[in-house]
């Protein structure tokens, strides 16, 4: 019982940080990658992000620069 | 000098700044009386408050995956060990203490098998936590050491409370430092060392893409890890759009992250290295030795070693560890070290079925070792200023130095001298087939490579305590002590 209160606390202190303190970059192609890798979960978040705009991650650098709507 | 000096307590006990330790600026490793530190700035703290008070950091500390580690009260530290910045007043919110290991290593001196130890203990890690809602801020593989044949994680600083849409920030990093590596060997038998030696942040995705070749495409991860990362790695290379924020709103989850996580754990798990039989590995078996040397040899060193105890010996050219073994047995620890990649990963392999904790496998070569690296050359500490021996055992290696590796006879006593510890060395003479062998297709300008020229520059800075020719003849023990 005595451990109730410090888990408590500790936890309310730790939810409150909302975003990871980072000093590394995760890479933006590697953070889309990872939707690839993620099974359906992934999926449904490909779907949401839209896939039009998901493939264009894939499309080669070329057909990019020749591409009037870029 | 491979530690920043801040000062000393009212003792003269110095503080150092661990140089290595600077990438997380809510954290900071430093050495004060013998004794290993993080300083954790508020943030920090408080994520540390939260992770020692889970189930996960509890289980993994108690099975030893996670270095042991306690909060200390830091009043009692120096001025110097408490300043979160050299020079300043800011303070750190807290200090933990580590329990220090015994030696450090580095994933250019690891085998095949010990880099995929440490990549599946990370994800281990990585899986763990988010049934617990803990992230791994990083995913370098120098976060990693070994207590003999075990991996062990030793940056508790890299866990944190993973937010919800939060994506696995390690990924990109794991393949660098892990996976990119481990395929290359697997797929290609292109020993990954060089390359960490060569890059401290790994193999990029490109230059891995590179080193496969298209036959590899079918293979199990190469598709998805390494063209597919590559691609996007280069189309959002310039990307201004805040890629994280867009998948958190898209409701990117942990389940994304598991199902990535365990893919990998089952890829890495599978990876095989196939190498054919290289020369020491097969050494022990082939028998260049006579029986009846073999037998000599063993109880030679057996008797040195058994002269006191030893804090910390090192058995360099220890083939598939036969005499490390028998340091070991007064030898609170020992590093095994050899150039051969199979010969360590074999012992590794042994070692770790046998659950030894005081042996460190390395793949360590001798005429050419581990030099200071990275950031001002201090991030990554050149082998020798990790830990001096007190014990050294240099057993039919002498003649690799020399003739095949071309290091004058005397510079490499005098380095041995340097190490500071006791010598327990085998002379190889040129009588000796292995010796044959090795001057044979080369010009002999090895004057220097002869029983006077050992033994006089042996007994220049050795006290020479035995002698004892094997057998056979063409090869002499020695056991030898500082000259004070």
């Amino acid at each position: 019982m005595k451990k109730t209160p410090f888990l408590l606390i500790a936890y309310f202190v730790w939810v409150s940080e909302t975003r990871v303190d980072a000093y590394l970059d995760p890479g933006s192609g590697s953070m889309l990658v990872q939707l690839l890798l993620g099974g359906v979960a992934g999926a449904a978040v490909i779907m949401k992000l839209g896939w039009q705009r998901f493939k264009d991650v894939f499309r080669s650098s070329k057909a990019k620069q020749t591409d009037p709507n870029e | 000098m491979s530690e920043i000096a801040l000062g000393a307590d009212a003792h003269g006990a110095k503080v150092t700044l661990e140089p290595g330790s600077f990438r997380d600026r809510t954290a900071r490793v430093f050495y004060h009386d013998g004794k290993i530190f993080r300083g954790l700035n508020e943030t920090a703290l408080k994520e540390w408050h939260a992770l020692s008070a889970t189930n996960f950091y509890r289980r993994l500390s108690a099975s030893g995956a996670i270095v042991p580690t306690e909060q200390r009260d830091f009043t009692s530290l120096p001025a110097e060990a408490r300043s979160a910045k050299a020079g300043t007043s800011d303070q750190w919110a807290g200090v933990l203490e580590h329990e220090r290991l015994p030696f450090v290593s580095y994933p250019y001196e690891w085998s095949f098998e010990m880099l995929r130890d440490a990549a599946l203990l990370q994800l281990d890690l990585v899986l763990a936590g988010l049934d617990e809602g803990i992230g791994l801020k990083d995913a370098s593989a120098y976060n990693l050491q070994w207590k003999g044949a075990s991996p062990v994680f030793v940056d508790v600083a890299s866990f944190y409370k993973r937010a919800e849409g939060e994506p696995w920030v390690g990924y990109r990093q794991f393949c660098q430092m892990f996976l990119y590596p481990l395929l290359v060997q697997a797929y290609r038998d292109v020993p990954f060392q060089p390359w960490m030696r060569g890059s401290i942040d790994g193999m990029d995705a490109e230059v891995c893409l590179n080193l496969l070749s298209a036959r590899d495409y079918a293979r199990s991860g190469v598709l998805a890890h390494v063209y597919l990362q590559a691609k996007a790695q280069k189309a959002y290379n310039a990307t201004t759009r805040d890629v994280r924020k867009d998948l958190s709103k898209a409701g990117f989850d942990k389940r994304i992250i598991k199902a990535n996580a365990e893919r990998l754990r089952a890829l890495v798990a599978g990876l095989q290295w196939k190498p054919k039989q290289t020369t020491w590995s097969d050494y022990v078996k082939c028998g260049h030795y006579e029986a009846s040397d073999a037998e000599q040899k063993r109880a030679f060193v057996r008797e040195a070693v058994h002269t006191r105890d030893w804090a910390l010996a090192w058995d360099i050219g220890c083939n598939v560890g036969v005499f490390s073994r028998i340091a070991a047995e007064r030898a609170k620890y020992v590093v095994a070290m050899d150039a051969d990649h199979l010969a360590i990963d074999k012992l590794y392999q042994a070692l770790k079925s046998e659950r030894v904790a005081n042996i460190l496998p390395l793949i360590v070569n001798v005429t050419d070792p581990s030099p200071n690296l990275g950031w001002r050359n201090l991030e990554r500490k050149r082998i020798d200023e990790r830990g001096r021996p007190d014990l050294v055992l240099a057993l039919a290696l002498i003649h690799h130095v020399v003739i095949g590796g071309n290091i004058p006879m005397a510079e490499f006593v005098e380095w041995l001298k340097g190490l500071g510890g006791d010598l327990v060395i085998e002379f190889v003479t040129r009588k000796d087939p292995m010796v044959v062998t090795l001057l044979r297709n080369k010009e002999d300008h090895y004057a220097d490579y002869n029983e006077d020229v050992f033994e006089r520059e042996l007994a220049a800075r050795f006290r020479i305590v035995k002698r004892q020719p094997l057998g056979s003849g063409t090869r002499i023990m020695y056991h030898a002590q500082l000259a004070h």
